[in-house]
């Protein structure tokens, strides 16, 4: 239990999606298009576990009523102190969540199911047959409520309708793993007219395709390298490395292959959203690396860490990067090894923006020159992966038996 | 060079002629993909599954067989086909079993060696056992066994559950296949909304035709076996098994609960954990709410109907609990609330060809010896209520003129 297999939720989606993207093309009503958008997403997460559609149908509502305080306040005297108690009670369930992860994941469940069978003896019994799970998808739901406050605070958009809000909440295909997709690349979108109709299915198709190929034959096949970390102490140092960056590729496979399905199920019904990963793995440098592992998220903490905190500065831009990189780490995890990770990643980043300013790469790189960065990056990157699995008091041995000293 | 999707779509249109930009070329993509499946369906072939080999094991007499898969596998149950024997599908949860250091057996194998045969046909058992069973399982097992025109059906509803809607369903893995088999009922569809997941649905009917993917569990379990073989990594066996108290109500424990039900049982006990036994099992008990207020009202419901329209001869028995039970105040109480309802939803699914026996088995019979509250440790009475029953109900719809079970094999002189 708490393993909840994501290709489930896909697999809902895909075949909800066999009669929604016909029923939402011919509708040409924009308020109609978001509820029914928006009533799909609540019923995929319905099928995962009614308590996680009434978690999520409170969170939002509770974004929007934010959202509506935010956007009347920006302007006055107290409009700041809004903001930010609005920031910390949408952070808060996903900051508890991550500090208190036992106490907040069984009264999630316990609470969750005790509501459900107040409103519905019935859908309770339902949800008491499902499984225990996670706060699956908070992180990314709670990034996009973020988005969308501080957007209200600086002035890029009016408050919000209720409709477009739950629209927003529940847009299905990014419910459970990201992106984390703004509200301004599905705004527009869901007007009618706005894309063609063969090309949405095409590429859409095509991404759907590429997301299994890279779930299912690369990553399936990838999958057992992940028992290094129950194993590593019966294996030898060069098995280890092995199956180290086997696990790398299985990591970033799996993960880009759910993103290729989420974005192509948002292209079937006519959205662009922007791809999650841009073939992080071919890059030669740290900064181009986190440009292009995990997109929406790395865009998310830009926009609102990096250059907040003077990351386009010459004197501020290492403190924002650490900031950045921190975040992002510790958005996994609140934890000694997501601090390790997060300081081993900052100090690559810092050192390469340091060398960069001394010494700028050639823009038309020799491939020979380029090869062994990547080689390089490649294994740099995957050294950490242990961090973002193992537990605090596995660091040492793991990383001894990686580094040959048993 | 191909960057994103888009280039891949401009290169279907120079090198390929456009294809998948047409309502006709995605039709034909389709038609392809099905044409793909069959030939891999019939090409390479599953590995051949044997359902219930740990109990079949077990079971002396091969006349008796446990027909349910894997828990996990989606084709849910494997029966054998024989015209020339007269084939009783029975269904049910662990309550089936015998469980004593001295003898562990299946009550319907006992049953068998009572009845051998009917009408001069050798009696064949096909048992659907799922060990953890919860009402709505017994109902897709149910219709699975009526798919397969059975001679007769017993199914056994343990009491303890039959109402209790902590748990209503365990065996997911048989949402896909029951579907096309419930999907006829209408009264039934309240139960796939809330129970069945679409992908269910589609696997379970495309599974059917397509063995490519009707198979897919052993098809996976294969392929895990021959990259585990790939893996550079030394993995001892037997692996090593975790060292020191672990916290029951810690993440990993959780993490570790095979079912929902663990958890609720762990974090909403029926009853004071730390009192004895027996206050214990009245509480589960006392979870029940036979006041027609739960779902598994329609489940029960829609059994008995089944049942009731299968056009065989059809028992439907609350098997016994342990005396030890009614030690606690109020526990008996309890069970006949629970009996009674069985025998109001009863009443409205009166057939000629089903008997619904609603009272607790253990209520008529001599002093029973039990393994835990349900389990029995020495069936031989239950056997021979069961077998006079199932003589009873076939000479009453006559299926045969005369049925006589044998004595008990292990009764003392």
């Amino acid at each position: 239990m708490l393993d909840f297999d994501s290709f489930q939720f896909f697999a809902n989606l895909f075949v909800v999606l066999v009669v929604v993207v016909p029923v939402y093309r011919l509708v040409r009503n924009v308020l109609a298009r978001r509820l029914l958008l928006g009533l799909t997403g609540v019923y995929l997460l319905f099928l995962v576990a009614p308590r996680l559609a009434l978690f999520y149908l409170v969170f939002w509502l509770l974004i929007w009523v934010a959202q509506q305080v935010v956007a009347l306040s920006a302007e006055r005297k107290h409009g700041t102190a809004v903001f930010v108690v609005s920031m910390v009670a949408v952070l808060a369930p996903m900051v508890i969540w991550k500090i208190f992860t036992r106490d907040f994941v069984i009264d999630f469940n316990l609470w969750g199911n005790g509501a459900v069978l107040a409103l519905n003896r019935d859908v309770g019994g339902i949800d008491l047959a499902r499984e225990i799970i996670l706060p699956l998808g908070l992180s990314f739901s709670t990034f996009r409520g973020l988005d969308l406050l501080i957007k209200t605070y600086l002035g890029a958009f009016d408050r919000l309708r209720a409709d477009e809000v739950f629209f927003y909440g529940f847009f299905p295909p990014v419910q459970l793993i990201g992106p984390v997709i703004q509200y301004t690349e599905i705004r527009e979108a869901v007007r009618p007219g706005r894309t063609e109709l063969r090309q949405d299915l095409r590429e859409g198709l095509l991404l759907v395709m590429s997301g299994l190929f890279k779930v299912f034959v690369i990553s399936y096949a990838l999958q057992s390298s992940s028992q290094m970390f129950t194993y590593y102490r019966s294996n030898s140092t060069p098995v280890l490395w092995w199956e180290l960056l086997l696990f790398a590729l299985y990591f970033f496979f799996n993960f880009a292959g759910y993103s290729d399905m989420a974005v192509g199920a948002a292209r079937l019904l006519g959205f662009d959203i922007m791809r999650n990963f841009d073939w992080p793995y071919t890059k030669t440098n740290p900064q181009s690396f986190w440009n292009s592992w995990h997109m929406s998220l790395t865009h998310f903490f830009q926009r609102n860490v990096f250059v907040p905190f003077g990351g386009m500065r010459q004197n501020t831009q290492y403190r924002a990067i650490f900031l950045t990189i921190m975040a992002i780490a510790l958005w996994h995890d609140i934890s000694i090894p997501l601090v390790v990770f997060g300081l081993y990643h900052a100090a690559g980043l810092i050192g390469h923006r340091y060398l960069k300013g001394k010494r700028p790469p050639r823009e038309d790189e020799p491939l020979l020159l380029r090869v062994p960065k990547v080689v390089a990056l490649v294994a740099f990157f995957a050294f950490s992966l242990p961090l973002m699995v193992i537990q605090a008091n596995q660091i040492v041995p793991v990383y001894s038996a990686l580094v040959g000293v048993r | 060079m191909i960057r994103n999707v888009k280039d891949v779509s401009d290169l279907l249109d120079r090198r390929l002629g456009g294809v998948g930009a047409g309502a006709l070329s995605l039709l034909r993509i389709v038609a392809w993909t099905l044409v793909g499946l069959l030939v891999i369906g019939t090409v390479v072939r599953a590995p051949a599954v044997r359902p219930g080999a740990a109990y079949n094991k077990k079971i002396k007499t091969t006349w008796v067989r446990d027909v349910t898969l894997d828990k996990n596998d989606p084709r849910g149950f494997k029966t054998r086909k024989d015209r020339k024997a007269f084939t009783i599908a029975w269904i049910g949860p662990s309550t089936l079993q015998n469980i004593s250091p001295e003898r562990y057996s299946f009550i319907p194998a006992d049953v068998r060696e009572r009845i051998p045969e009917v009408n001069g046909r050798p009696v064949k058992i096909d048992m659907y056992f799922l060990s953890g069973a919860r009402v709505m399982d017994l109902y897709a097992a149910t219709a699975n066994a009526l798919a397969t025109k059975p001679d007769m059906v017993m199914v056994d509803l343990n009491p303890i559950w039959l109402f209790n809607d902590t748990a209503i369903t365990s065996w997911t893995n048989l949402n896909g296949v029951s579907f096309r088999h419930l999907v006829g009922d209408p009264a039934s569809w309240p139960l796939l909304a809330a129970f069945d997941q679409p992908q269910d649905v589609v696997l379970g009917l495309a599974g059917a035709k397509l063995p490519a993917l009707g198979d897919r569990w052993s098809y996976a379990q294969k392929l895990r076996e021959e990259l585990t073989h790939l893996s550079a990594l030394d993995i001892p066996s037997p692996a090593p098994t975790p060292t020191g108290r672990t916290d029951p109500k810690s993440l990993a424990a959780v993490a570790a609960m095979s079912a929902p039900l663990d958890f609720w049982q762990l974090f909403r006990p029926p009853a004071d954990p730390r009192s004895d036994r027996a206050t214990r099992q009245l509480g589960l008990l006392r979870q029940s709410r036979p006041d027609g207020s739960v779902l598994n009202d329609l489940v029960v419901d829609r059994l008995l109907a089944a049942l009731a329209g299968a056009g065989v001869p059809a028992i439907a028995y609350v098997p016994p609990v342990s005396p030890e039970l009614f030690q606690a105040q109020g526990a008996d109480e309890a069970l006949s609330r629970i009996e009674q309802h069985l025998a109001e939803l009863a009443a409205q699914h009166r057939s000629p060809t089903l008997v619904v026996k609603s009272e607790e088995a253990g209520r008529g019979l001599p002093p029973l010896t039990f393994n835990d509250l349900v389990h029995l440790a020495e069936d031989g009475p239950f056997v021979t209520y069961l077998s006079d029953l199932i003589c009873g109900q076939l000479l009453a719809q006559r299926v045969t003129t005369s049925c006589v079970p044998g004595p008990d094999p292990r009764a003392t002189p």
